[in-house]
């Protein structure tokens, strides 16, 4: 888990410096916005990985070795949950918004991340 | 090309016969007579042999019609090199423009009145197509042909008329509003004729 | 017994709307997708009316061209994105794990998402119809240049651009979540190669997706950034190439197709080996066959660009022609195991044989147009309009009624009426054939498609004619699917409760446990030995002839 948040943080970081560096450089829109899209896209998962690490530990935790550790995040298995339909509708409107209606992309992209982070939150 | 039609619609027809006439027949003649058989007698589910037959005759009927394809489309795309006339047709949206440039006439058509190509009889016209905004097609049916117009792309091919008389031709990639209403007409006539018409226009031979 | 009391706002979150709007179990979420793709089916089919009443005669006027465009456009963009895969992936949602003794899928908050999406996808794809200029109305291929030239009025063919992104994501995470699936929760005794062919059948499906919806994205991509951004990769003036859009649409749109008719020869398989009372032949055929159209289905794009002149037409039509093959094997696996079967003509069995026989025909019209030459003159046509709908419509949803038939009981507890489900089948078949058989002659005549209107040539307006009065039988015939419904629920608790295995010779998994299944879906796994074990578990007396 903790590599996993490491590598695709690398690439966030890596995927906003580039992006920002081809806007500079060559001021072309479509490509920067393709690698907006792909560092938000890392963000996403960097969002997800945070919330979902167990922040509890319960005994005989430590005994594992690191090997073992690489299946510790086991997924929660519930018949419900009200993440999903509301993680569909910021989803939606973070795309529209984006390309029609800026207020709407840029209130959806808030919500987006706030709505990840719960769904996180309920897989600890 | 006609031939290469009629082989395949014959080949279609007894594939589609001898495949449809099985299934039919399995389903009529292995009804059930008895609804409380929960298995059939045969329980028969591989048979190696049956496997491989159906499976190479098929390879071996694709492989006939793909020779036949490659032969005629080979003769279908070839442009001979010094054709006797030539016209730039340029689509648009939603008519057609024909330009005979050694001639110096230029037919320009519009959606209310479609334009017409006059073709010579027994002579290679060959044909430049380009469009000057979306992507439009040149169909002409009795001539089993069409290319696409794209706009920034010269498509080349030629055509040798062998009948006189006057056939229908249309846009056949969807173009907008009026696709619909982007006909023209191929008008082809006696090379006697054909030079009456290009002075009847103010060109030249 | 004593009824707890529980408040209403309990009733609602546990049994009511709510609980529908935050389920996650895959055999809602499934249940959810099927009636969500059936109801766009019914705008799809009702646009496909206004379609055949414009066409009745010639130079009718019952919708304007620009609007006729516009329908057009919706109708295909329906039918094949929110109707045909979405009813397959909720169906596999179903199924598979019910199929493979699994308790759900691999994650199914995931499912849930990629079904919201779904839905939300496809409403805004159709929201266009309610801004200014109209939906989007470039056809369901969306060609540039004409998809980018409009960009002042042409909101709604952002949102047809939006909505189908959503559409296509939800495939794509819905493909990630069944491969896992497949792959890691099988139950104990369940191989990979004891799965039901309908479960490899998806398997392929899903490799499919992951392999082909990239470039859709990219294509849809680009749109935007050739809409928004002043992107010029379409432009010709500018240096741009409006043929790529083909190459990266039809690089995702022919394993598209493929997608949409590899589930329902899942579909057909498990019906045919049900109702023909034998273990279904070739197992090992049918399988590597899937996996054959998959590779080839991969490397037949360009035969949809035959006529752009732009792409190696000796290529792509050698492997045209080579795709035949392996879906020739699965005819042959399907008669074989009808060979000397003890078969019953029930509703599913007939929707089954409807389908060889129309898919076949569009299949033999598929080898046809698989030759430039022939495609030369018929590409774009109404021949290929009928080739293309007896192999999706003939073929794929004739294989949904036939799925809805056969698993009806199971998930809802309550049998179809035989006799209204014959009727919906014959006025179907009558139907269909009426629309789509003299479609081939218009084409071969000269008729173009995505027309408006077409010249008062001889017979084109009787073809026509009938035509429409074919679609007229199709809408009766689905009003009797819609009337089968309701009347047969209303008998429900007659019925109730249903037998685990209501016909009598099911083999796949879900036939062990009950009609419908309890929440993770098995009380009890029956054990797995052969490739039906549902059908060894009821009659073991014949287990020794199932195949191992």
């Amino acid at each position: 888990m903790k590599i996993s948040i490491k590598m695709f943080s690398f690439a966030m970081v890596f995927g906003l410096v580039i992006c920002a560096a081809y806007w500079f450089d060559t001021g072309d829109a479509p490509g920067t916005v393709f690698l907006g899209f792909m560092a938000i896209g890392f963000l996403w998962v960097v969002l997800y990985l945070f919330g979902s690490r167990k922040t509890t530990t319960y005994d005989g935790d430590e005994e594992r070795l690191p090997s073992e550790l690489a299946g510790e995040h086991i997924a929660v298995v519930s018949s419900e949950s009200p993440w999903p339909i509301l993680l569909a509708i910021t989803t939606s409107a973070f795309l529209i918004g984006t390309v029609l209606h800026p207020m709407l992309g840029f209130f959806a992209i808030v919500c987006f991340f706030i709505v990840v982070w719960q769904l996180a939150r309920e897989s600890t | 090309m006609l031939g290469d039609w009629k082989v395949f619609v014959f080949a279609g027809i007894a594939v589609y016969a001898i495949v449809a006439g099985l299934i039919v027949w399995s389903a009529v003649a292995y009804r059930c007579r008895d609804p409380s058989i929960r298995q059939s007698r045969s329980t028969v589910h591989e048979n190696a042999k049956l496997e491989i037959t159906w499976t190479v005759i098929p390879i071996l009927i694709v492989i006939g019609l793909f020779i036949k394809t490659y032969i005629v489309e080979a003769k279908v795309e070839a442009v001979k090199p010094h054709p006797a006339q030539i016209v730039d047709v340029v689509g648009y949206r939603w008519s057609w423009r024909f330009t005979y440039p050694r001639n110096g006439v230029v037919v320009n058509g519009t959606t209310a009145s479609a334009p017409t190509l006059v073709l010579p009889v027994n002579e290679t016209t060959r044909i430049d197509l380009t469009s000057s905004d979306v992507i439009h097609s040149f169909w002409v049916p009795a001539f089993l042909f069409k290319r696409d117009a794209n706009p920034g792309m010269i498509n080349v091919f030629d055509f040798k008329p062998t009948r006189i008389g006057t056939y229908p031709g249309s846009c056949a990639e969807f173009c907008g509003t009026f696709h619909a209403l982007m006909d023209f007409k191929v008008r082809v006539v006696s090379q006697a004729d054909f030079a009456r018409w290009i002075r009847s226009q103010g060109g030249k031979l | 017994m004593n009824a707890v009391a529980i408040s209403s706002k309990q009733r609602l979150v546990e049994h009511g709307i709510i609980s529908w709007l935050i389920t996650t179990n895959h055999k809602r979420v499934g249940i959810l997708y099927m009636v969500t793709s059936l109801a766009f089916f019914g705008v799809a089919g009702f646009l496909a009316d206004v379609i055949r009443l414009q066409l009745v005669q010639p130079d009718a006027s019952f919708v304007s061209p620009n609007v006729y465009n516009e329908v057009f456009t919706l109708h295909g963009t329906a039918m094949i994105f929110l109707f045909i895969a979405p009813f397959s992936f909720g169906l596999a949602n179903y199924l598979v794990p019910l199929q493979i003794g699994a308790a759900d899928m691999a994650f199914p908050r995931l499912n849930a998402y990629s079904y919201w999406i779904f839905l939300i996808g496809g409403v805004t794809i159709f929201g266009g119809l309610g801004v200014e200029g109209g939906a989007g109305n470039a056809g369901w291929t969306g060609y540039a240049p004409l998809s980018t030239i409009q960009t002042a009025a042409g909101t709604g063919m952002d949102l047809w651009i939006l909505g189908l992104i959503l559409v296509s994501l939800s495939t794509t995470l819905t493909a990630i979540n069944s491969l896992v699936t497949i792959l890691v929760f099988r139950a104990p005794g369940m191989s990979m190669w004891r799965i039901p062919v309908f479960c490899w059948d998806v398997l392929v499906t899903f490799l499919l997706v992951l392999m082909a919806f990239p470039s859709l994205f990219v294509a849809l991509f680009s749109l935007l950034l050739e809409r928004h951004l002043g992107a010029k990769l379409f432009d010709a003036p500018w240096g741009g190439d409006p043929v790529m859009y083909q190459h990266l649409f039809w690089f995702f749109g022919h394993p598209e197709v493929y997608v949409m008719i590899l589930p329902a020869f899942g579909m057909i398989t498990e019906i045919v080996g049900v109702f023909s009372r034998k273990p279904i032949f070739g197992y090992s055929g049918l399988v590597l066959s899937a996996f054959g159209i998959a590779g080839l289905s991969m490397s037949v794009w360009a035969h949809h660009m035959f006529t752009t002149g732009a792409v190696n037409d000796p290529f792509f039509s050698a492997m045209s022609f080579a795709i035949a093959v392996p879906t020739g094997i699965k005819f042959f696996n399907w008669i074989a195991t009808m060979w000397r079967g003890e078969i019953s003509l029930d509703t599913p069995m007939l929707f089954a044989i409807g389908f060889m026989l129309n898919f076949l025909l569009g299949g033999v019209t598929g080898v046809m147009v698989a030759s430039p030459p022939i495609d030369f003159n018929v590409e774009d046509s109404y021949f290929l309009v009928s080739h293309f709908h007896y192999v999706l419509g003939g073929g794929a949803m004739f294989a949904i009624f036939g799925a809805l038939y056969m698993w009806w009981p199971k998930i809802w507890g309550v049998k179809l009426n035989e006799r209204l489900g014959k009727l919906h089948f014959w006025s179907m078949m009558i139907g269909f054939n009426l629309v789509f058989f003299p479609m081939m002659l218009l084409g071969v005549a000269g008729m173009p498609r995505r027309v408006y209107t077409y010249p008062n040539l001889p017979g084109w307006g009787t073809l026509n004619f009938v035509e429409t009065i074919g679609a007229a039988i199709i809408t009766v015939s689905t009003a009797v699917f819609i009337w089968n419904i309701v009347m047969s629920h209303r008998t429900a608790e007659a019925q109730r409760p249903l037998a685990d295995d209501p016909w009598g010779g099911g083999q796949a998994l879900e036939w062990a446990t009950s009609s419908p299944p309890p929440e993770f879906n098995f009380h009890a796994l029956p054990p797995i030995r052969s490739k039906r074990p549902a059908f060894d578990l009821h009659y073991p007396e014949y287990a020794k002839d199932s195949p191992k």
